[in-house]
């Protein structure tokens, strides 16, 4: 091989591998932060075995899509942002309705707890679905977005039962949808 | 002939994590960015060295990447910087005793006085540009290797170029006294 092709070679991979290590780092981001977010869940909530399967499934996600780069890595970021009001305001909601601590919703689980699920879920789905209608890359995003939001909610809203868990899913999915709509009906218009 | 659409949909693919765009992209950027170097630093071989660390530190960064921008020019830019940086590092080290030269008959043309007059001017200006701001080092950039895009107005180029040549000749004023 000649120099310049042995020169050439090298350099390529040295630049693949300063590209795989930017998307390595992202990854080890993606994880830190659903520490970061598993960490709040178990300081507001009771933690359950569903409720660490969801962690362990949003470490994943979050590795994964932040290795992947581009609308999947925007879209998670934008999703985790948009599941924290869930991860959120079941606790808040739970405080206020009863002076308690939402450590007690697992066991009882109330209407506005299921309520503020999916009424939270379902705000931040429209938002992230009209978000996602003007990236560059609107399927990724939104896949990748609702897939985050979904799981960081359910770090709040599983601690509710079952109703909970479908509530956040549900919303966000059917919020996703209809901003996404809104969002491609008025990029047409 | 550089195809820049091209570039810029590689570079753009690229950042959105295609990694089946990495290789075009390199191998386009690849020849540009050593024909940029070597006329900047002289030497071939730090040349190829300056690229190297250009490309490495743009794949690097690839995420940053703005499709509105320039691909060619964020290349160039960064590749400039390491010049630069090499450069400065030959000379702290005082190995800057080797001739800026384009090719092996350049070389035979000039005499030893014209050759030393010409390092000493390759110098001079690379000083003066060190000086500059990143805008006005790419503008440079742009207008010396005739790569402006269609994205900026001419009159607006124009208007950026006369800026930052009016900053390099004050550059050079304080530094190397009348021009």
């Amino acid at each position: 091989m000649a120099h310049s092709e042995r020169s050439t070679e090298l350099a390529l991979r040295r630049a693949r591998f300063a590209y795989e290590r930017a998307h390595a780092i992202a990854a080890a981001r993606g994880v830190a932060i659903a520490g970061g977010l598993v960490a709040l869940a178990y300081g507001l909530h009771a933690m359950t075995p569903g409720i660490w399967l969801a962690a362990a499934a949003l470490a994943v996600a979050l590795a994964v899509l932040g290795w992947r780069g581009g609308a999947a890595r925007r879209g998670a970021l934008a999703g985790v942002l948009a599941g924290l009001p869930p991860l959120l305001a079941p606790s808040v909601v739970f405080a206020l309705a009863h002076g308690g601590h939402c450590a007690t919703c697992e066991h009882g689980a109330t209407l506005q707890c299921l309520i503020t699920c999916f009424v939270t879920a379902s705000l931040v789905g429209v938002a992230v679905g009209y978000r996602a209608s003007v990236d560059p890359a609107p399927r990724r995003f939104a896949i990748a977005a609702i897939t985050t939001a979904a799981l960081t909610g359910l770090l709040g809203c599983g601690t509710t039962g079952l109703g909970g868990a479908l509530g956040v899913v549900v919303g966000v999915v059917a919020g996703g949808v209809t901003g996404w709509l809104v969002g491609g009906r008025a990029a047409h218009a | 002939m550089i195809d820049r659409l091209a570039l810029d949909r590689w570079m753009a693919a690229a950042a959105e994590g295609d990694r089946a765009a990495l290789a075009p992209l390199f191998h386009a950027l690849w020849p540009i960015a050593v024909r940029y170097a070597t006329r900047l630093v002289g030497d071939a071989q730090l040349a190829e060295d300056c690229a190297q660390d250009a490309l490495v530190q743009l794949f690097g960064q690839l995420e940053r990447y703005d499709p509105a921008r320039d691909a060619l020019t964020w290349a160039l830019t960064l590749t400039t910087w390491q010049c630069r940086t090499a450069r400065r590092r030959r000379d702290r080290r005082g190995e800057a005793d080797e001739l800026p030269a384009d090719d092996d008959a350049s070389h035979a043309a000039v005499d030893g006085a014209s050759a030393l007059e010409r390092r000493d001017l390759v110098r001079a200006a690379l000083a003066a540009l060190d000086a500059l701001g990143p805008r006005d080092l790419e503008t440079i950039t742009l207008a010396v290797t005739d790569t402006r895009t269609a994205a900026t107005a001419p009159a607006t180029f124009r208007k950026r170029l006369e800026r930052a040549l009016a900053r390099l000749r004050t550059s050079w004023r304080s530094r190397h006294g009348t021009l």
